[in-house]
């Protein structure tokens, strides 16, 4: 295959390349496929799965003392009805989004480069929302009986109640749970197709085989399928940006000072995106080290990632200072006073926090010397998260632990039970994490394929004899 | 012993997809009708060099979104007006705005179930076994590279003119699949 | 039984058995207090009597496997020299005490256990006194307002729950449907008055039999995981919708008085009918002084106010200052 670039060419190049020089797609299936069917693990992989599973197991202690003993073993009161649990959970399900907008969003765009990050990042997704899934749960007082909020016929000829913001989120979390799996797994079936033709041992050839659904690359269904997976990332979109919003309406349709804001759809969305972002480029930046992936999730997929990050930091500043202009703007003493303790009151240190990380820490991205240091990007990365879990603390508790009547004002502080199933969900997200990258491609071998010069019909390197297009 | 079971179909080997595109072409433009070309990735064109029309798959997406949608707002007014309808909040006892999202939701769940499952169907898949999947080169195809395989089922496949075209059409190599 | 002798002081008991109730060391003669005028003379079946008087055959009786202790003599009082040992053997040994508790104790464990939830901010109370202070700090002029459940017309708790636990009933009242709720929490956080109660663990003790019989059968027990709040009684005002009912009559302006009501010395609270017109509570807010609290959220409070006004006398304030 030839690797050299000549004049008529250039014209075919990204100004910095997708993948690495040297690679022809042959040598893209070697690469990525060997990390799956290798017959040895390695300990660095059985390191990091130890300590997820340690973490996984403080999760089960942490759910099944809620359970057994009661919410009143969190730090929640009246009138901080919500701490922890719903923090935690709008931030994973936040996180997820990114996964979501790699894969459909910057499909919808033609954005090549996704091609390398968009597997990984839909699994991060998938498991994200797994680990926020848990909190509508437990967070009940009763949660044995949570199956009420679905629309099923009960003999109690009740329903649920339909105008209530958490039935949206029943509805809506589902329905991203769902179509993410479906989306992801639609993009795996040509990859394991390929598994199971290099797969040697007949265990393991049968697992994928099964899961490939009989997968050939017939064109006739490349046809269909692409159709298919354009379809889901058309209806991915809308999903992505609704399914945030209808969480921001647990919020927004309330009447918290605070909470009852029309900025919150589109805030959260922005939010949701870059805790998604940095969450992806703190997974991405070890895993290309570990696996040796350098030369497919190249330079220019972190600098692309660090400029997203960058934009959406942005539009959340944006944010913050919309609020508070709005409630100085409105008069109502409500509102500038819940903006005032934000700042000034007893959870001062948590706002500060949050300006910091998600205002100040992501302009830093504007420099291009900082994009390209690995250990810099690596840290603002978990700074940005760390922005992002303040802001939903800041959002929820700060504004519900003074509210209207200063007769109910109250202070919340987390117990251990609250901190050990936080901590606990990162062993959750992990532990799935760390089988994934064992056991499926973490990369999509075909799309990534597919977007190589040699892929194309119309590139010399494609085959095409007269060096232009049809 | 069994008497000699007839092959399933032709299969020949390409290098580039460029090659693989062309010599498409040719045997679309022979007449065969039962014949596919196999590849590790979709390749730009392909569908044009082979004549394939538009799938249909959108068709089944698009059904999928609006039993979703009417689903979504039927389900709501039945349950929360008709049903059982109790007073809450000073609220009308159905609201198209708060219908809306639960609805909104349902549309692209359904039109994803449209989507994937009608991809499915069309695809007919799963198909664990093939011939083709027994077939020991095809492996390659999923790897990096191309095939065109007719079958000999198809009414204009002979067995030397079939073979005679796909060498002329670039391919290298050329076999028989065994059913 | 039999006719007893009289009572006395000095009488002598024979102790034949220490078992518990004497235990080693107590004296086998000593002197006991018996004020008796019948007397049992022969134990219940199958207990050892361990003790007795001339006159009584059975002054004292074990029935160790049962459980049953009896003595036929005073043990608490001066005259029996021995029989605080005799009581405190029968508290340690035959009923497991230990000597742990004072009176003090209960007190504090109770304000101990108290302060652990209210301090958290998981007080139960349906109705609460807000307190405020305004003025000076050594000379604050104190405003206090009972804050119940405000049963909105435009409940912002009701639309917010995800199951229909809260619902709005046609009588005005805004109804919470224990065996519904699930615990979500977000009608407390949406109610501006934060008048709802939530069980975040199992305060009510519902598995002891006695306490069973405790319990107002009008009342629901709520389980942990439950939101509670003001009902405005509902179970006195179904009881006299039921009463009215059966004598074929409206509910009359009175009928029907709320616990808080009741109990309030002043009179302060009123309850009735708003939609008559001759009823007292319909009355009073068609005063001038009528107000909701926060009613500028639109939230619609059936339950209102009449303002307090203040007419200070300015020889006070002078004196306040001085």
């Amino acid at each position: 295959m030839a690797t050299t670039h000549t004049d008529s060419v250039s014209q075919h190049e990204p100004s910095s390349p997708v993948i690495g020089p040297g690679y022809n797609y042959g040598s893209i299936t070697d690469k990525i496929s060997v990390i799956v069917l290798t017959g040895t693990t390695p300990l660095s992989w059985f390191a990091g799965f130890l300590i997820a599973f340690a973490l996984l197991q403080a999760l089960q202690l942490a759910v099944a003392w809620t359970v057994i003993f009661g919410l009143g073993t969190w730090g929640i009161t009246i009138p901080i009805g919500w701490g922890f649990a719903i923090v935690n959970f709008v931030w994973w399900i936040g996180i997820g989004h990114a996964g979501t907008l790699i894969s459909a969003i910057l499909l919808l765009f033609r954005q090549q480069w996704r091609t390398s990050i968009n597997r990984f990042a839909e699994a991060m997704t998938l498991f994200a929302v797994s680990c926020a899934g848990i909190f509508p749960l437990i967070h009940m007082g009763r949660p044995w009986f949570g199956y009420w909020m679905f629309p099923y016929p009960s003999v109690m000829g009740i329903w649920p109640q339909t105008r209530s913001p958490l039935v949206w989120d029943v509805f809506a979390v589902s329905t991203y749970a769902t179509v993410s799996l479906l989306f992801w797994y639609v993009g795996l079936v040509p990859d394991l197709g390929t598994l199971r033709d290099r797969a040697k041992h007949k265990l393991v050839r049968l697992f994928y085989g099964v899961l490939a659904l009989g997968w050939r690359g017939s064109a006739q269904h490349w046809h269909r399928y692409e159709t298919a997976y354009l379809l889901l990332a058309g209806l991915a979109t809308p999903l992505v940006i609704s399914v945030h919003s209808v969480v921001s309406f647990d919020f927004a349709t309330s009447i918290i000072p605070g909470w009852h804001t029309t900025i919150f759809p589109p805030y959260f969305v922005a939010g949701a995106i870059f805790s998604g972002f940095g969450m992806v480029l703190t997974l991405l930046i070890p895993l290309r080290k570990l696996c040796k992936l350098e030369d497919i999730i190249t330079m220019r997929h972190v600098d692309i990632m660090c400029k997203v990050t960058l934009a959406t930091g942005s539009i959340v500043g944006y944010a913050y200072a919309m609020e508070f202009f709005i409630a100085w703007y409105s008069g109502s003493p409500y509102e500038r006073f819940a903006f005032i303790n934000r700042a000034l009151g007893p959870y001062w240190w948590g706002y500060w926090t949050m300006i910091t990380c998600n205002v100040l820490v992501p302009q830093l991205f504007w420099f291009k010397k900082v994009r390209s240091n690995l250990w810099i990007v690596f840290i603002m990365s978990i700074l940005v998260n760390v922005g992002m879990w303040f802001e939903r603390f800041v959002i929820i508790v700060i504004s519900l632990h003074r509210d209207f009547l200063p007769a109910n004002w109250a202070y919340f502080k987390p117990t251990w039970v609250d901190i050990c199933t936080f901590i606990g969900t990162f062993g959750l997200f992990f532990t799935m994490f760390l089988l994934f990258i064992r056991f499926l491609p973490m990369i999509a071998i075909s799309e990534v394929k597919g977007v190589t010069p040699q892929a194309d019909p119309h590139h010399p390197l494609g085959g095409a004899k007269d060096g232009g297009h049809h | 012993m069994n008497a000699p079971v007839k092959p399933y179909g032709i299969i020949a080997e390409f290098d580039t997809p460029a090659d693989a595109m062309h010599a498409a072409e040719k045997v679309r433009d022979a007449g065969f009708r039962r014949w596919d070309v196999f590849t590790p990735f979709p390749v730009h064109g392909m569908d044009r060099a082979m004549g394939l029309k538009n799938s249909k798959v959108g068709w089944f997406a698009f059904i999928g979104g609006v039993t979703g949608y009417t689903c979504g707002m039927l389900m709501i007014w039945y349950l929360n007006a008709v049903d059982y309808p109790i007073l809450v909040g000073g609220k009308p006892m159905f609201s198209p705005y708060s219908a809306f999202p639960p609805s909104y939701e349902l549309t692209i769940l359904f039109g994803a179930f449209g989507s994937l499952g009608g991809m499915l169907f069309l695809n007919k898949l799963p198909r664990l076994h093939h011939p083709l999947l027994k077939h020991r080169r095809f492996a390659q195809a999923t790897h990096d590279k191309y095939f065109i395989v007719i079958e000999t089922d198809d009414p204009k496949y002979s067995e030397t003119e079939t073979r005679q075209l796909l060498e002329t059409a670039g391919s290298k190599h050329i076999e028989m699949v065994e059913e | 039984m039999a006719a007893g002798p009289h009572a006395g002081p000095g009488l002598e008991l024979q102790v034949a058995d220490p078992g518990v109730l004497f235990g080693p060391g107590q004296p086998t003669h000593q002197p006991v207090w018996m004020s008796h005028f019948d007397t049992i003379t022969v134990p219940p079946t199958g207990a050892t009597v361990t003790a007795s008087t001339p006159d009584t055959p059975a002054a004292a009786f074990e029935h160790r496997e049962r459980g049953v202790y009896g003595v036929q003599f005073h043990p608490e009082v001066v005259h029996t020299p021995h029989g605080q040992e005799l009581l405190e053997h029968f508290l340690y040994e035959a009923c497991g005490c230990r000597p742990s508790w004072t009176m003090s104790s209960v007190i504090e464990s109770s304000i101990e256990a108290i302060r652990a939830q209210v301090g958290t901010g998981r007080a139960m109370h349906w109705i609460r006194i807000d307190r405020y202070f305004t003025g000076e700090l050594d000379r604050p002029e104190t405003v206090h307002q009972p804050v119940l459940c405000m049963h909105c017309e435009n409940a912002p708790c009701e639309p917010v729950c995800p199951v229909g636990a809260t619902v709005h009933s046609s009588e005005g009242l805004n109804d919470m449907v224990y065996n519904r709720c699930v615990g979500t929490r977000y009608c407390s956080n949406n109610c501006p008055y934060k008048v709802r109660r939530f069980n975040f663990l199992q305060y009510a003790d519902d598995k002891t039999p006695s306490l069973q019989l405790l319990h107002n059968p009008n009342v629901t027990v709520r389980s942990r995981g439950v939101m509670e709040k003001c009902t405005y009684c509902v179970q006195r005002i179904s009881a006299a919708r039921i009463q009215a009912k059966k004598e074929d009559r409206e509910i009359k302006d009175g009928e029907i008085v709320t616990a808080c009501q009741a109990v309030c010395p002043s009179q302060a609270i009123v309850f009735g009918n708003i939609n008559d017109p001759k009823s007292k509570v319909a009355a009073r807010k068609a005063s001038p002084l009528n107000y909701g609290l926060l009613a500028d959220l639109n939230t619609r409070p059936r339950t209102s106010y009449l303002a307090r006004l203040r007419n200070a006398n300015p020889e006070f304030e002078k004196g306040k200052k001085g």
